[in-house]
């Protein structure tokens, strides 16, 4: 041994050097991790003086509060999952709600993701805002398959007359004060009505709109604003000629003392062009005041679910205000 | 050669469990499924790590908090009694049936939220007693005393007619004159001449603090220019006497908040709170980080 290491001395010196390094390595990377333990084969989350809590424990106590409502959201988006399919598409519009808004909350709040996502998780239990966004639009289209099956029981000519539905487009010339347009703002009204006169047609509306409107959360989409009907939440002036228009025709040139002058055309009053709508569903299951839940439930049975705890099973159909009739 | 090889092992092994120590404390019979879904199950894990996400450490800080306050807070008559009177007292504003109102808030019966009463109200009790056991030490920090005070601006920037405002009022309070009527006739602002608890940390002008931390007996100061010299202010200190100003210290330090993360963090820390898990761990850091040993 003293031979060799009057040969090596080099690499002997090396050698401890590297070790003194890594002991103070796995020293430094260990020192501030927390100790384990386990009491009669149970994991101990915290303790007290020399009482322990287990993780088994603390699940009791966090299940009295949160529990039941953890569950019913976990049952929610479960259903979800198991008859919603996740399309390129469906992820592409959940991707653009997702930035469209956090965009609009740091534009004009200040504050962006991490709000929404307190936002998400504080008022409706989900993990993170995109979350929240992603089983809305994915309970849409459940929502609105479940509606398009049995759309001759929800679109009916009573539906049709007490909302008159249909789809708009439409082409705005903004103004500061209308009643006392600029110079410039009524040049550029003039040309977009002699352009409207002279260059375009009833076909090429959503052209027209996407050269001359000036709001831009519609003009790029050709000036397509959607569903709306009798009780959209819409300027009255736009309304009631909104409402009034045949399917296909345009309106004359609307006056409106806030925002300026609306060109409007009716894209059509037909079912079909309106079904997944988020503004038609809203108003389907607004008149019948538990089909939402309803469509979960039927869809849940679809989904072949199991309960294996029959209070889990209760709690849930008591949120859904359904009965067992209903299954 | 063979001895070589052993430590190379050795330090390899060493450094593969560097970082390795930190553990996530489990369910005995966490994957039990509560619901399925075809092959999609939901288990009593999935439903705990969702739990302990929504509530970020307040239920083990809970817990913690209602052992520790009952060793130290022992449960007299009159804390129960004062527990009842508030249930009492909510009773007697509510339009829902009792059961109903317990559930909204989330008890299952008044038991519960008798318990959760006592507790918050022992709480308070144990900050008090962190004032009582350390009340020279705090008295010495905080030099709390009590004063009353009256603001004279000068008007149009007229530095004189403050000042011989200021003198004229002075000489009224030492002819007799009541503090508060002297500064409801010199000051725009009568607030300050209520006798208020004032410490080395009020947000007070700047000398103003300066010439209460100099004095020691009840005194009334002389004109006392503000550091922007926008005025001049009169204190008339009521009360040095720790006894007589006892009350309303303790009061103020058992309604501040950054004073009952110190108290908390004492009693959890002669405890021996200890956090195994590190999930839980990192919630309460982030979340309620003050009843967290401090490092020394």
């Amino acid at each position: 041994m003293k031979d060799f290491l009057k040969q090596n001395w080099f690499v002997a010196v090396i050698a401890l050097f590297f070790t003194a390094i890594s002991i103070f390595y796995a020293y430094d990377q260990n020192k501030d991790n927390l100790p384990n333990k386990v009491v009669d084969g149970k994991d101990v989350v915290f303790s007290v003086d020399d009482t322990n809590f287990t993780a088994d424990e603390l699940y009791d106590e966090l299940y009295k509060t949160y529990g039941q409502s953890e569950l019913f959201l976990k049952f929610y988006m479960g259903v979800i999952d198991a008859n919603v399919e996740e399309t390129e598409e469906l992820k592409d519009q959940i991707n653009g709600a997702v930035s469209q808004t956090v965009s609009y909350y740091t534009n004009y709040y200040g504050y962006g993701l991490e709000y929404l996502n307190q936002l998400a998780r504080y008022y409706y239990g989900y993990p993170d805002f995109p979350s929240y966004v992603e089983y809305q639009i994915k309970a849409e289209v459940l929502y609105s398959e479940y509606i398009g099956k049995h759309a001759e029981k929800y679109v009916t000519e009573e539906f049709v007359a007490q909302h008159n539905p249909r789809v708009i487009s439409y082409c705005l010339i903004k103004m500061d004060d209308p009643a006392n347009p600029t110079a410039d703002e009524t040049d550029r009204l003039n040309a977009a009505k002699k352009a409207w006169e002279n260059e375009y047609t009833v076909e090429t509306f959503g052209d027209f709109a996407m050269h001359y409107s000036e709001d831009p959360s519609t003009a790029g989409n050709g000036g397509k604003l959607g569903y709306i009907d009798n009780n959209s939440a819409l300027v009255d002036a736009f309304l009631k000629v909104a409402l009034a228009l045949e399917d296909g025709q345009v309106s004359e040139w609307i006056f409106d003392e806030t925002y300026g002058y609306f060109l409007i055309k009716c894209d059509s009053v037909n079912y079909e062009d309106y079904a997944t709508d988020p503004n038609f569903l809203s108003t389907v299951l607004t008149d019948n005041a538990n089909l939402a839940n309803e469509i979960v439930w039927e869809y849940a049975q679809n989904a072949n679910i199991t309960f294996i705890d029959e209070t889990v099973k209760q709690y849930i159909m008591q949120q859904l205000n359904v009965d067992k009739d209903g299954e | 050669m063979k001895r070589i090889k052993l430590s190379v092992i050795t330090l390899l092994a060493a450094l593969l469990l560097a970082g390795c120590g930190n553990k996530i404390a489990k369910l005995t019979n966490g994957n039990d499924v509560l619901i399925q879904f075809g092959d999609t199950k939901i288990t009593k894990d999935d439903l705990y790590h969702s739990m302990l996400t929504t509530d970020g450490g307040y239920t083990v800080i809970n817990m913690a908090n209602k052992m520790i306050v009952n060793l130290e807070i022992e449960t007299t008559d009159e804390l129960v009694a004062e527990a009842q009177e508030q249930i009492d007292t909510y009773k007697a504003t509510l339009t829902d049936d009792w059961q109903t109102s317990l559930e909204k808030l989330g008890f299952e019966n008044e038991e519960q939220l008798f318990e959760q009463i006592l507790s918050s109200i022992k709480a308070t009790k144990l900050v008090s007693k962190y004032v009582d056991e350390n009340f020279d030490t705090l008295v010495e920090e905080y030099a709390p005393l009590m004063a009353k005070m009256i603001f004279i601006k000068y008007q149009d920037n007229d530095i004189e007619k403050g000042k011989n405002e200021a003198t004229l009022a002075i000489a009224e309070i030492q002819a007799g004159a009541n503090f508060e009527d002297v500064a409801a006739k010199y000051s725009i602002s009568i607030a300050l001449a209520n006798e208020n608890l004032y410490t080395r940390y009020s947000e007070i002008d700047y000398n103003v603090l300066q010439y209460l931390l100099t004095v020691t007996e009840p005194t009334l100061s002389p004109p006392i220019e503000n550091s922007n010299s926008s005025g001049v202010y009169i204190v008339q200190v009521t009360k040095t006497n720790i006894e007589q100003v006892k009350e309303a210290f303790t009061e103020f330090l058992t309604s501040d908040d950054t004073f009952t993360a110190k108290s908390n963090n004492y009693y959890f820390e002669k405890h021996n709170f200890t956090i195994y898990d590190v999930k839980t761990f990192e919630f309460i850091k982030t979340n309620y980080p003050s009843y967290l040993p401090v490092k020394k």
